[in-house]
């Protein structure tokens, strides 16, 4: 699904700082709604996608010089805006509190969020993820919904690919187990 | 059940419109562009103020060294003779003699 398509003429434009806006819009029209849904699967509520989103983007026009060119670029804008994500459910934490415990209050936001527009079985089925491990959450939703293979979600992760699919068949199972308990 | 979930497929239970999303990029893309021109102006603002500043600095102190040179080649006369020495000229040999029986310690403070 990744391609490398113009990432150098894109890269070339954002370091040269005559051309680095307009490299940076090209950018976001080929990745920002790719961008959104990834953050948005992780942070659950659209607000927080939109502020993490936002995040992102600073930090990309901020660290564009840190790019090295040597994986493809969406690899390295799913990285950043990971790790925002992250940052962002970490704010929203207690002291010495994990990001796991916060499945409840992202359970919540999901209710919230989809009580107009979700399908019950598409409730359910978000509901079996945000039962699992942020970072398997993560993981799962790299491969299932945005189709990366493994050495990308590897990299955009920092884990070991035998990790990753270890991850990904328990996370499979976990997900099938609640959704057969839960459903009617 | 396996049917329904079939369908479900990537679906997610909250969607938002491609012009909503269109309209959200571009407005978050328009800030980060206009927040990095403004972090980077006051980064040039800040890196001008210190340099007029250091200017500043450096002129004042040309100006004080130059001012007080001139002052004192102007009016501080060339003295050949200490006050000590002065008043050491007006004392009679038997006043000096006198004044080697005094220690150091001995000499009050005023």
């Amino acid at each position: 699904m990744i391609t490398q398509t113009d990432d150098s003429t894109l890269q070339q434009m954002l370091q040269n700082p005559a051309l680095r806006d307009e490299g940076f819009r090209m950018l976001m029209k080929q990745y920002g709604q790719t961008l959104y849904w990834h953050i948005r699967r992780i942070v659950v509520g659209h607000d927080d996608a939109e502020d993490v989103l936002q995040e992102t983007c600073i930090k990309v026009l901020n660290r564009i010089g840190t790019y090295k060119g040597d994986a493809p670029m969406v690899t390295w804008l799913y990285r950043v805006a990971t790790n925002e994500a992250l940052q962002h459910l970490r704010r929203q934490t207690h002291l010495f509190q994990s990001i796991d415990s916060l499945s409840d209050t992202l359970a919540a936001k999901l209710q919230a969020e989809s009580m107009l527009q979700g399908h019950e079985a598409e409730i359910l089925f978000q509901q079996a993820l945000l039962t699992l491990p942020t970072q398997q959450r993560i993981a799962f939703n790299l491969r299932y919904y945005d189709e990366l293979n493994y050495d990308e979600i590897a990299r955009i992760t920092g884990k070991s690919v035998n990790t990753l699919k270890t991850n990904y068949h328990y996370a499979t199972q976990k997900v099938k187990t609640y959704i057969l308990e839960h459903s009617r | 059940m396996k049917e329904l979930y079939d369908n479900i497929g990537k679906k997610l239970p909250y969607q938002e419109s491609d012009k909503y999303l269109e309209n959200l990029i571009n407005k978050t893309t328009e800030n980060a562009i206009r927040q990095q021109n403004t972090a980077k102006g006051h980064w040039h603002l800040g890196r001008m103020i210190a340099s007029t500043a250091a200017g500043l600095i450096l002129l004042i102190g040309i100006g004080v060294t130059v001012f007080n040179l001139g002052d004192k080649s102007a009016t501080v006369p060339l003295q050949d003779q200490s006050p000590l020495d002065e008043f050491l000229n007006t004392l009679s040999d038997e006043e000096a003699a006198q004044l080697q029986y005094y220690e150091i310690e001995e000499i009050p403070e005023y």
